[in-house]
């Protein structure tokens, strides 16, 4: 291996790079936490509402928690700030930017995604 | 290990050539006999190496590649479209941070097509076609307006 391709393989890490990771971070972060109480609240709501119609004699209006979707929601954000800093470990600070922004993008819209697939799906009281 | 093969270059295998000296440090290695005909010395046999093409930022996209890029800008577009109407009409509840949060990214899934294609094209510009497709593959994946596709079909 030769020294040019010794430093095409190194991470470059400025301290621009570093903020946009840090800023990245903590905006995906907090998606992830959002998710985190998704995950909660809407299998809590459900557990509290099977339960309710059990004791009801209502099991038939029993509902199925979204696992799939819940647990891919809390993964979203973790995922793409992996992906997006393995693309971007070698480009310049606007390459990065860019890129952070793209994947900021892609997981609003696939946040978008799984909150109406779950609000279409679970029937809770209707 | 197993040795790769030697490469050949249109020609039969090379005889042993006396010149070359092998002394016992360079047993380790070689392999075959050197009295065999068919053996094959490296010092006449150099392995070729096909240097890698480099792309040439300059050139301009062949048709097929333009057409590519239209039927991806067409579906981006389309895409674009979509995330606006089902995005502009989602009703979204939070209050204070997570009510910002969510305008924000409701911002950011209608500009998400748009954005994802423009940025596939400028940081692809050193590259393959294949990669700046692939990227765009994936993106046209990512990026489907289920919202748009749900609530028009089921909804």
């Amino acid at each position: 291996m030769t020294a040019a391709d010794t430093d095409r393989r190194r991470v470059v890490a400025t301290p621009g790079k570093v903020v946009v990771w840090v800023v990245a971070a903590l905006c995906l972060a907090y998606v992830t936490w959002q998710a985190v109480g998704n995950f909660v609240g809407v299998s809590k709501s459900v557990a509290d509402f099977n339960a309710f119609v059990h004791k009801n004699g209502g099991t038939g209006l029993e509902t199925s928690t979204p696992w799939v979707a819940l647990v891919i929601d809390v993964a979203i954000a973790p995922v793409a700030f992996v992906a997006a800093w393995v693309v971007s470990r070698r480009m310049d600070v606007v390459r990065t930017v860019v890129v952070f922004v793209a994947a900021l993008c892609a997981v609003s819209a696939l946040w978008f995604t799984l909150l109406q697939y779950v609000g279409s799906t679970l029937r809770i009281g209707s | 290990m197993t040795p790769a093969p030697p490469a050949h270059d249109g020609a039969a295998a090379s005889p042993p050539d006396p010149a070359v000296d092998h002394d016992d440090d360079d047993d380790a290695l070689s392999w075959g006999d050197a009295a065999d005909a068919t053996h094959v010395d490296a010092a006449h046999n150099p392995v070729r190496v096909r240097a890698r093409r480099e792309s040439d930022v300059e050139q301009p996209l062949g048709s097929g590649a333009l057409v590519g890029m239209g039927v991806f800008g067409g579906v981006y577009l389309l895409y674009t479209v979509a995330w606006l109407v089902s995005a502009s009409l989602l009703t979204i509840t939070g209050t204070g941070v997570a009510g910002i949060v969510s305008e924000v990214m409701r911002v950011l899934a209608i500009m998400a097509p748009a954005f994802w294609f423009a940025a596939t094209l400028w940081l692809g510009q050193g590259s393959r076609n294949r990669t700046r497709f692939t990227w765009l593959l994936i993106g046209a994946l990512v990026l489907i307006p289920w919202p748009f596709i749900m609530t028009r079909s089921f909804g």
